[in-house]
């Protein structure tokens, strides 16, 4: 069960490092040198806001840039592994660079640079109940809720979105900025704007989505490596467990069958008999497995994000895919019959009379 | 059915040792006679029971059934004989526990292609002839002994056979419950013309026999 946990949270935690990558498809990111970027966001690192102009002015081939804050917000009351939530600020004029075509759901986008008004995904309004007209406070500052982002994305969802301003300001972060992301017009291509951008400005790299990739997809790599070591583990679990219970099963009926050859039943009723049962045993007892192994991986998460288990309804085939699920019932029941069958072949040559006789 | 054996021997070997269970044995047993075999235990009555009732095969010597040798016949022939032709019931029951009584009894018409309303008429009949009709629907482990052995008559008589063979029939049983098994047992061979093969230590089944072979160290005489 913990070993489900583990590999269902891997899993997980690939899956949200896969989603980043479909943010900022096609531009270049500019972040401070030395600063670890996963997919679409950096971790740490600020780079001065007058960048933006840098890049406006000096450069040739930039099409737009938008300058982006981010921040990630762990529960103070709890000792989380993993952040419960991201704040993203982001000029209004550009909320798009950020979504590209998810809808509000509700309510609408703040409406100038220093309103006090956010936009949050819609995990977090379902975990909070919060509707367009809430207050949240941020930083001990009133919030007022007015719109909700109709999105599924882990991040999006789970996103506080407000104006660059409010959100440099309520975070202390006055002129400096987290990222910008750089449009390149369509006469230049990713590499050679990202190559000018890097000679002209100091201090600072500018990430095409190719090289963004390539950074993360070691650590990519490593996860589905312990994913595929976790599920190897399991799976060869699952099999030894299933295949003792049978033995023992089997072991203890050895009787049954002596009786049953006794009165005369062909050699195949009690293989038939054996195969009926391991496979039902097999069948139940994968995907019992399963479900507990699902509820284990919740739990396990929810604790150390405090998002309640709920909320991953929804991505529930990520977290436990169909093709896992074949998997693992159909190696489960084929170990299982075979294991039974094995044993009931072995259980089968010791002379029914002994066994009958043994009983006396 | 007519059982002739000649010589039949059956030797067990233990590590390098050899038990001679059952010695060069000559048996000519009747239609529809009640034979008992006694001896003391560990004489070979059990194992001349089970090469009676095709369960093991004899080391040499032939059996003959209404003539025909069926010593050396193929398992799955040997199968079809305790299927159709033999039916045994042990000292200790042997029921599957699993199974309600009915259950047990159809068991044996069931591997021998009944439809399902053959199988249930026929085993509610055997119930009722044991005397057991009532208690058609309980487990095993609900059942006195006695009435566990009835079962396993009831059982033993499903593909209605023409000999039963019966270890120590009564061996589990009071006096008074093991009188009644002797009765059915009797009943079955004058009535129905079966062969009754018992192996037993019990004088109140030997008084009943046509025939009382003695059994010592694997040797068996009149």
């Amino acid at each position: 069960m913990v070993l489900i946990g583990i590999g269902a949270t891997t899993t997980r935690c690939t899956s949200v490092i896969e989603e980043l990558n479909v943010l900022f498809r096609g531009k270049i990111l500019v972040v401070a040198r030395g600063v670890f970027v996963i997919q679409a966001f950096p971790v740490g690192g600020t780079i001065p806001e007058n960048t933006l102009q840098e890049i406006k002015q000096q450069i040739q081939g930039v099409k737009n840039a938008t300058p982006l804050v981010f921040f990630l917000n762990f529960e103070t009351s709890e000792n989380l592994l993993l952040p419960s939530n991201v704040t993203i600020g982001i000029p209004p004029d550009s909320w798009q660079v950020l979504t590209g075509n998810t809808p509000l759901k509700t309510g609408c986008w703040p409406k100038n640079e220093t309103a006090e008004e956010i936009v949050v995904g819609l995990s977090l309004a379902e975990q909070y109940g919060l509707n367009v007209g809430s207050n949240v406070s941020i930083k001990s500052r009133t919030m007022k809720v007015v719109g909700i982002l109709d999105s599924r994305v882990s991040i999006l969802s789970r996103a506080i979105i407000m104006p660059l301003k409010t959100a440099q300001k309520i975070y202390k972060f006055e002129g400096l900025v987290s990222m910008i992301v750089v449009e390149p017009e369509g006469t230049v291509t990713s590499n050679e704007l990202s190559k000018r951008i890097e000679e002209e400005i100091g201090g600072i790299k500018a990430l095409t989505e190719e090289e963004r990739t390539d950074i993360i997809q070691p650590l990519l790599n490593e996860l589905e490596r312990w994913n595929f070591g976790i599920t190897a583990a399991l799976l060869f679990l699952t099999m030894c467990l299933v295949a003792t219970i049978t033995f023992m099963n089997i072991s203890e009926r050895r009787r049954e069958f002596a009786i049953l050859d006794a009165i005369g039943a062909p050699k195949i009723t009690a293989l038939r008999m054996v195969a009926v049962e391991t496979v039902t045993i097999g069948l139940l007892g994968s995907l019992i497995g399963l479900i507990l192994g699902v509820v284990a991986a919740l739990v396990i998460v929810s604790k150390y994000t405090s998002i309640p288990m709920q909320l991953f309804m929804p991505n529930l085939t990520d977290l436990l895919p169909l093709s896992f699920i074949v998997e693992t019932v159909g190696l489960t029941v084929a170990v299982s019959c075979l294991g039974g069958i094995i044993t009931a072949l072995i259980a089968n040559r010791k002379l029914t009379t002994e066994i009958l006789r043994g009983e006396h | 059915m007519k059982i002739k054996t000649v010589d039949l021997t059956r030797i067990f070997h233990v590590g390098s040792n050899s038990v001679v269970a059952v010695n060069k044995v000559n048996l000519e047993i009747k239609e529809a006679s009640f034979v008992s075999i006694v001896g003391p235990s560990g004489s070979g009555k059990t194992t001349l029971l089970n090469l009676l009732g095709l369960n093991d095969k004899p080391t040499s010597g032939r059996i003959f059934f209404n003539g025909k040798d069926v010593s050396e016949i193929n398992d799955k022939e040997r199968r079809k004989m305790r299927l159709f032709h033999i039916g045994f019931v042990f000292q200790n029951f042997n029921l599957l526990p699993t199974l309600t009584s009915l259950e047990n009894v159809e068991l044996p018409l069931m591997l021998a292609g009944k439809s399902s309303e053959e199988q249930r008429e026929t085993a509610l009949h055997l119930l009722e002839l044991v005397g057991l009709s009532h208690r058609k629907d309980h487990l095993p482990n609900k059942l006195s002994m006695g009435e566990m052995q009835r079962v396993a008559i009831a059982r033993a008589l499903a593909n209605n056979p023409k000999v039963v063979i019966a270890d120590e029939p009564t061996g589990e049983l009071d006096s008074a419950t093991g009188r009644e098994i002797i009765e059915l047992l009797y009943k079955l061979c004058s009535e129905r013309k079966v062969t009754v093969i018992v192996a037993t230590h019990d004088e109140k089944i030997t008084r009943v026999s046509d025939v009382i072979y003695k059994m010592r160290d694997g040797v068996i005489s009149v």
